[in-house]
């Protein structure tokens, strides 16, 4: 989507640009890092202008955990839109990631573990 | 008994690890710490006892909690801590609840998280089980870790302690905070932790309470111990009619154009400037609104003794003491200071 | 009786606020009980020379859980007192306010206060979730009824209970042989107490929009405060910064969805399933022993004198004949302090109508215990609540009131819902004067109000749309443009009952305000006739199962679902004599 630049607000384009500097740092050191837009005095439109600026990429996911959580890679690769749902589907947290893969999207290993101790008991029953 | 962590006390509950992830990342955006330590300490802590104690309230406090959906209370109550004694939830009652309440402080002596709710009058006129009511709450702070004082009646004295305007006015029954009785020295002095607002936001609650479980410390706090991380702003600093205000543009009764617009209300009452609160920042019920941006202005409900304003001349000055008669528009501004309104009459 | 055989219950918990009850008893059996509080906070004095403009958000703070009642009441107080007329949006958003509220307030007393006496919550351990499913899927159409959905609840409970870690489960009464559901509808409830804890903060949403937060909204004399501003051209000034825009009533109208959706396929459904299985708590008469109930009304029109919920007082379970309440009237409402820690001018067995009221502490003077105390001295005075009477006799307020009211009037709705929900019951009128009565009284009730809420909702959108955007009038908004005296009185129905407060104005200030509270009534002590209020009349004849396990005075308690916090508003700390403050001009 081609937006004028000159209508994007300050507040916007700062967060873009804060991102931007953090996918540097992934890029070169590997290092992961978060923007929380909780936090931020964002109003409606500049929330919703920041989405369709990082539009969606190749990757959609829905975590169910404690109720779902929505994940999507946006246009940029590395950058992760993170929204957090309880179980009444109301968002109570919504962060950018900026990372290889979500946290959330990672498997445990003692889970793994668990699991595999479960997958082999439905063979012998 | 040795309390399984927070941690394993999920797991026992079939909360998967992703879960516990999520809760921590939630945790850790509202208290502004790292994800990963936040994971970290609740993986390890133990899980914590809770008694919270209820004096001269409305129980106001107990039901903003309840409000809170991030942790949410049942969550609360079946994983990440143990409430061992509430009287507004709990089963046992009369002399079944007070051995709950005995046996917990006693099994978790110099651990337990104690939340007062309320205030505490004069010795002599409030009591419970048959006893004083600061007798109890003395031999409960003994015990405590960290205190905790939830709302504007056990951080301040709240309603309680406030008096009529009238000459010879006085607070009804001496009320007093959790503050006031340790200065005074009729309790011990422990970590106290104020969290005020009539009721205070939910979130912030809960969001106290987890800073402690992962920090094992208090948040930093502010000259009325109440912690910056959610106190440090004012209701003004984050206001969205904030814009408004510097343009000069206000409603100057409840419902003219300006009401309808969603100027500034600070010519109706409100209190936004001089409120140190996060009513605009988290918001209420779900961040769906906040008394500013339905109609009224802030009351003040987190500052000390809001309930006996002053105007400049020392004389009680009502909630609405800016609508009536002219103002010179010069109302407001700053944060800290007194609680001197303008004298508008 | 000798003070030693006189069982005390204290604190009693689930409830609100701190409450007291000693009964004398035969064997196991109550003979006599006296309900006590004794905590105390003084807020009608605090209110004195006040702006009347503020009491709301002062008065509102008697009560957290029944939040927004003593808000409405107090602005109806001073509108009253100024004959000060509110928009027709104003009234259609209190109404839906106050409906929110007993929704809210009920749903959650039935499962987090109340449902703990009926439902042993360990013995769901035993239950299976398959059968629970079944249970469920036979009750109504709530979508949560899979056998893997109540497995997951049980797998919650089970290893909270294994752990030992009990927390708020804590050394209660499970296994009391007077808990008699069968595993699985203990399951089914476990489950719907927990819902019912994310549920309840859905309909808080309704007045966080109307009213800016809850618990404590803000009211407004004059009308509501917050303005309308669907104005779609105002749409980008709007956004963020108002609450009652297109947004936000679209959310109030989910949120009516949602209570209606709850009510009627949960808080129904289970109310008659566990009422069932306790037909004996049913019985006529057992847990209601004074037969007078009294209703003030609530939900006026747009004209404000008509009520969608009537009032009355019924004497002596007499459905035939509804008496008109006059709170203005000297003799018919009239508090005692006879058995309460206070003194009159006139003598402790002169009650006074809340116009005079007086409010002279006196603790010590009056048989007040020094603490530490086993028991108090109720040949004395044993209570800081006082005694309140119509026309000298002792009544109940509340759910129980209200639907025989309604149903003695003639309301459809409430004929149909009681006639069709005794019959699924297999019990008749009588059997609503009782425990079980009061707890379906205050389900049915409960959707009774919620039905009546779409409507009121439409009419405010049309109003809307017709242009109409007014919720505040500002006509008497300053005081100069009041007399030199005015006094009113406004009432509510709250949750737990009938409520009014009284107010007397000079020079613009308060001079005097009383309020006059349903668990006043309710949990009175004794009037100077001695006759015992609405708890203690109710408890008589209750036998205790196990000796020290007060589990069957607690299920008659918490039907009436107290809340002592509103029910005592007053002291002064050195018991001295306060006289009457004299407003010299």
């Amino acid at each position: 989507m081609i937006v004028d630049e000159t209508e994007i607000p300050a507040l916007v384009q700062a967060l873009v640009a804060e991102i931007a500097t953090k996918v540097e740092t992934l890029a070169d050191h590997g290092q992961p890092d978060t923007l929380d837009l909780r936090g931020l005095p964002l109003l409606p439109g500049d929330y919703a202008l920041l989405k369709t600026l990082l539009g969606t990429g190749e990757v959609t996911a829905t975590v169910s955990a404690l109720g779902p959580t929505r994940i999507h890679e946006t246009l940029y690769p590395g950058v992760w839109w993170v929204t957090y749902c309880n179980e009444s589907e109301e968002v109570i947290g919504e962060i950018i990631e900026i990372t290889v893969c979500p946290s959330l999207l990672i498997s445990d290993n003692e889970e793994i573990r668990a699991g595999v101790a479960r997958l082999r008991d439905t063979l012998s029953n | 008994m040795t309390k399984p962590t927070v941690l394993e006390s999920l797991t026992q509950q079939g909360v998967s690890r992703r879960s516990f992830l999520k809760f921590c990342a939630i945790s850790a955006s509202m208290l502004a710490l790292p994800v990963d330590k936040v994971a970290a300490a609740l993986a390890a802590a133990p899980m914590p006892s809770i008694i919270w104690l209820h004096f001269q309230e409305c129980t106001g406090c107990t039901e903003s909690l309840t409000r809170s959906f991030d942790p949410t209370l049942e969550s609360l109550i079946l994983s990440r801590v143990s409430l061992d004694y509430h009287e507004t939830l709990m089963a046992a009652a009369g002399d079944q609840a007070e051995r709950v309440r005995t046996d917990a402080m006693k099994a978790n002596y110099g651990k337990y998280i104690l939340v007062v709710e309320g205030a505490l009058p004069k010795t002599g006129f409030a009591a419970k089980g048959g006893r004083d009511a600061i007798a109890i709450l003395n031999e409960a702070v003994a015990g405590a870790a960290l205190v905790i004082a939830v709302g504007a009646c056990a951080s301040f004295g709240g309603l309680p302690k406030a008096f009529s305007p009238l000459p010879g006015g006085v607070s009804p029954s001496g009320a007093q905070g959790v503050s006031d009785l340790m200065k005074a020295g009729k309790v011990p002095n422990k970590t106290l932790i104020n969290v005020p607002g009539c009721p205070p936001i939910p979130e912030v609650m809960s969001g106290v309470l987890v800073y402690y479980l992962v920090n094992k410390k208090a948040p930093a706090l502010d000259s009325n111990l109440r912690p910056k991380l959610f106190y440090g702003e004012t209701v003004h600093d984050e206001c969205p009619r904030e814009d408004f205000y510097e343009d000069g543009q206000f409603a100057l009764t409840f419902d003219d154009e300006g009401a309808r617009k969603g100027w500034c209300l600070l010519k109706l009452g409100c209190r936004g400037p001089k409120t140190h609160n996060a009513c605009t920042k988290i918001r209420w019920n779900q961040g769906v609104s906040y008394p500013i941006r339905s109609g009224h202005g802030c009351l003040g409900c987190a500052e000390p003794d809001f309930w006996n304003r002053k105007n400049s001349s020392g004389a009680y000055a009502s909630i609405y003491a800016l609508v009536s008669g002219g103002g010179d528009g010069d109302c407001g501004g700053g944060d800290g200071g007194g609680d001197d309104d303008h004298d508008h009459d | 009786m000798a003070t030693s055989q006189r069982l005390v219950v204290d604190p009693i918990t689930r409830i609100e606020g701190h409450l007291r009850i000693e009964a004398e008893m035969n064997g196991n059996t109550v003979t006599k009980a006296y309900s006590s509080s004794v905590m105390m906070r003084g807020i009608e004095l605090i209110l004195k020379g006040r702006d009347p403009r503020e009491a709301w958000a002062l008065a509102q703070r008697f009560c957290g859980v029944c939040t927004l009642v003593h808000g409405i009441a107090s602005v109806r107080t001073v509108e009253k007192a100024l004959n000060y007329s509110i928009p027709p949006n104003a009234q259609l958003i209190r109404n839906l306010m106050i409906a929110a509220q007993f929704i809210h307030d009920h749903v959650m007393h039935f499962y987090h206060l109340h449902a703990l006496d009926w439902v042993d919550v360990p013995a769901a351990i035993n239950a299976d979730p398959a059968k629970t499913a079944s249970l469920q899927k036979s009750l109504s159409g709530w979508p949560n009824n899979s056998t893997a959905y109540f497995a997951g609840v049980q797998t919650k409970l089970k290893s909270f209970v294994a752990g030992g870690q009990l927390g708020i489960f804590a050394n209660a009464y499970w296994g009391h042989p007077a808990y008699k559901l069968p595993p699985e509808v203990n399951l089914l409830a476990f489950a719907h107490y927990l819902e019912a804890l994310s549920w309840q903060r859905e309909v808080a949403k309704l007045h966080a929009i109307f009213g800016g937060k809850n618990p404590h909204p803000n009211f407004l004399v004059g009308g509501v405060p917050c303005a309308i501003s669907v104005d779609n051209r105002l749409a980008n000034y709007a956004g963020g910064r108002t609450a009652v825009n297109a947004a936000g009533l679209t959310l109030v109208s989910s949120v009516i969805q949602k209570m209606q959706d709850f009510v009627n396929q949960v808080y129904l459904p289970d109310t008659l399933a566990i009422a069932g299985f306790y037909k004996e708590w049913a019985a006529p008469y057992f847990g209601e022993g004074i037969g007078n109930f009294l209703v003030y009304g609530d939900f006026p029109d747009e004209t404000g004198s008509n009520y969608k919920l009537p009032g009355g007082v019924i004497l002596n379970r007499d459905l035939s004949k509804v008496l008109p309440v006059n709170l203005e009237a000297a003799s018919e409402i009239q508090e005692s302090v006879a058995h309460s820690w206070y003194d009159y001018s006139a003598g402790k067995n002169t009650p006074l109508h809340p116009y005079q009221g007086e409010t002279t502490p006196n603790y010590q003077g009056t048989g007040g215990p020094t603490p530490p105390y086993d028991y108090l001295n109720v040949e004395q005075s044993y209570s800081w609540i006082k005694a309140p009477r119509w026309n000298g006799k002792a009544a109940e307020v509340g759910p129980l009131a209200r639907v025989l009211v309604l149903y003695a009037k003639g309301d459809p709705a409430t004929k149909a819902l009681v006639d069709s929900s005794l019959s699924k019951l297999g019990l008749t009128q009588a059997n609503l004067f009782s425990t079980m009565g009061r707890v379906l009284a205050r389900t049915l009730e409960t959707k009774v109000i919620a039905d009546w809420m779409p409507a009121w909702n439409a009419k405010l959108r049309d109003n809307i749309s017709h242009g109409d955007f007014n919720t505040f009038n500002d006509l008497k908004w300053d005081p100069k443009t009041w007399p030199a005296t005015a006094q009113g009185a406004g009432f509510t129905e709250a949750p737990r009952g009938a409520l009014a407060h009284w107010i007397k104005i000079k020079n613009g200030l308060i001079e005097n305000y009383q309020a006059v509270v349903p668990s006043t009534w309710n949990a009175s002590p004794r009037d100077a006739k001695g006759q015992p209020g609405a708890y203690e009349q109710a408890l008589v004849g209750h036998t205790l199962a196990v000796a020290d396990q007060p589990l069957e005075l607690l299920r008659t308690i918490h039907s009436f679902d107290p809340c002592i916090g509103c029910a005592v508003h007053l002291v002064d700390a050195d018991g001295k004599d306060l006289l009457q403050i004299d407003l010299a001009a």
